[in-house]
């Protein structure tokens, strides 16, 4: 059980995202940003409301934006950035493999801070990252991020993202020897920011426990270990955006299923619908899969770095698996994704085989009704114009031919529809 | 604030006050305010402080040679860094980033406490951007051909024309040139 007075003194809070960058899009944000102005204040980004009309001089927006300042950059791999918005400063940082985070650090005065009130100031980051920096993306990677969480507005509804955080603190108010001692006294110490740990360990005089939400370090981190809190941010937040992706996934699956079914005995209405979801379907996995391709291209690029770190930090190679299992997973998703584009084609041909079945049967219910209305004119015709009884059996001898095809079709349509409709009902 | 401003900045900054505001979420393009100020220049109010300096910049959906002085944009930095001005990068439909300014509530509290607007540089610069008929503020049009300081109310009836802002890149060279191959 978790002291729920511990507390952890001089703290620095860091909430970490994956989001779909590459080159491009950082050197972009780059320009975009004017990192390389060196400008000495910020610049306002993410105003809300349409400038639409270039021409005026003048324009009025609906919301203010944030500040953002640029700091340390490569313009082609990374960027950090001060962020100022209405609740206060804060770092935040991108790179080239996708990896952002924002961080802040609390008064080092204060006596400490419990570990609720840490966890709620983390969800808080994350929501002022999605709020503040989710703006100054581009709209692709906007339109990924929106299909990845499955939510239109995610600066509105920034609780849909995910994220994984890291509280370095400079010590703690209970003594920690070493990881092993503190968690067999007390298996769930750091359990309400860390959720369960899959890992923990101590490496100069500082204490590192990784759980499944969080990661907390006890003490002071050198380069090294620093260096590998950055690995492990990047890949536990990559974890948390996989797991999210597979989910999407799946529930898109789910989608195509239901409207397949929903596919036999559709009328026009319906099927318009269909054919509307299997539209949006078509865009969500175009994303899915660029998103998919970018994952698999970040993570070999970072795995490459970490194995470079790795070579001379060999005390520090504890996230190998964690990127085995990343490409792995990356892989599998490959194939569902392609099995899904194929399933997606078979609902398309399914649905335009039914509207070929409407539109034919429609088609020849209007030629038996075209048929039908013609001999009784010529009937009526017959009436009308007071024909002889002779007449009448000539004019019925030149409709019998008629009379013979409009029997035929009625036959043919009611063999050929209601006989499918009853097939249909039984499936 | 330790800053002492010089005319022109107060001057600029007064532009701002006029255009834009941080209370309403009013903004002026860069390329609004560089075309009023060479209009306000033209006109002699800035005492020949700013030059005719070219700059390639963006107006409306493309890259032209247009006016801008560095001592003006080195005017914009410091009231920027004076927190008077505050500097945007806004996201178009259309075409690409535009940047505008607009003046903080600072900056407006500040032109207030120095009555700014009672000056004889501010009134002249209010009646150089005010239409003639009718008193109001001009409206800052930038049109293909060349911006435009239009009434909002007598429209064509009362609309200033800032030539030569856009400087024509159509003009034959004069300097004699010969083929070159690397």
């Amino acid at each position: 059980m978790s002291d729920p007075h511990l507390k952890l003194q001089n703290t620095r809070i860091l909430s970490a995202q994956w989001i779909p960058m590459g080159i491009n899009n950082l050197i972009a944000l780059n320009r975009f940003l004017g990192s390389h102005k060196g400008y000495e204040s910020g610049t306002e980004f993410g105003i809300k409301g349409n400038f639409s009309n270039i021409k005026q001089g003048t324009f009025d927006m609906t919301q203010k934006g944030v500040m953002l300042k640029p700091g340390k950059f490569d313009f082609n791999h990374f960027v950090n950035m001060d962020m100022e918005d209405n609740e206060g400063h804060l770092g935040v940082y991108a790179d080239s493999l996708g990896h952002v985070r924002i961080a802040a650090k609390t008064d080092p005065c204060e006596n400490g801070y419990e570990q609720h009130i840490l966890k709620e100031l983390s969800g808080k980051l994350n929501r002022r990252m999605v709020q503040g920096f989710y703006p100054v993306l581009s709209e692709t990677q906007q339109d990924m991020l929106h299909t990845l969480y499955g939510s239109d507005n995610l600066v509105q509804e920034p609780f849909r993202t995910i994220s994984y955080s890291l509280i370095i603190a400079e010590s703690c108010s209970i003594p920690i020897r070493d990881t092993a001692t503190i968690l067999k006294a007390q298996k769930d110490i750091f359990a309400p920011i860390c959720d369960w740990l899959t890992d923990h360990f101590s490496y100069n005089s500082c204490h590192i426990f990784v759980g499944q939400s969080a990661c907390i370090c006890i003490g002071e981190p050198d380069e090294s270990l620093k260096s590998y809190l950055h690995h492990l941010l990047f890949i536990k937040s990559l974890y948390q955006v996989s797991q999210r992706l597979y989910a999407r996934i799946s529930s898109l699956s789910k989608d195509i299923q239901q409207s397949r079914n929903a596919i036999s005995g559709a009328q026009l209405k319906h099927l318009t619908r269909i054919n509307k979801k299997s539209t949006q379907f078509a865009a969500y996995f175009a994303r899915l899969d660029t998103l998919d391709k970018t994952i698999i291209s970040a993570i070999e690029k970072q795995r490459s770095i970490y194995d470079r770190f790795c070579r001379d930090h060999a005390e520090l190679s504890l996230l190998q698996t964690d990127f085995s299992i990343e490409i792995e997973k990356s892989s599998d998703r490959t194939v569902i994704i392609d099995h899904l584009k194929n399933e997606l084609d078979n609902l398309n041909e399914a649905s335009a085989q039914r509207m070929d079945e409407m539109m034919s049967q429609n088609g020849e219910f209007m030629n038996i009704v075209l048929l039908v209305m013609t001999i009784l004119t010529i009937v009526g015709f017959g009436d009308i114009f007071g024909l002889s009884i002779k007449q009448n059996l000539i004019i019925a001898g030149i409709m019998l031919p008629f009379i013979v095809v409009a029997f035929v079709y009625i036959r043919n349509y009611f063999k050929n529809y209601s006989s499918s409709k009853k097939s249909r009902k039984k499936r | 604030m330790n800053t002492v401003f010089t005319q022109d900045q107060m001057l600029c900054l007064y532009i701002y006050e006029l255009y834009s505001s941080e209370k309403k979420i009013r903004y002026l393009q860069y390329t609004g305010m560089l075309a009023v100020t060479y209009y306000l220049m033209k006109q002699g109010l800035f005492d020949n402080r700013y030059v005719d300096d070219i700059l390639i910049y963006d107006y409306l959906d493309a890259r032209r040679y247009v006016w801008e002085d560095k001592q003006f944009m080195r005017d914009i930095n410091i009231l920027r860094d004076d927190k008077l001005l505050i500097r945007s990068r806004i996201r178009t439909l259309a075409y690409r980033d535009y940047n505008a300014h607009q003046i903080s509530q600072a900056g407006s509290d500040y032109l207030k406490k120095i009555n700014f607007a009672n000056t004889s540089s501010a009134k002249q610069l209010l009646s150089l951007l005010s239409c003639p008929r009718c008193k109001r503020l001009y409206s800052i049009h930038l049109e293909e051909d060349a911006p435009k300081l239009i009434c909002p109310r007598c429209k064509n009836k009362s609309c200033i024309i800032i030539h030569d802002f856009l400087k024509d890149d159509q003009k034959k060279t004069k300097l004699h040139l010969e083929p070159f191959y690397l």
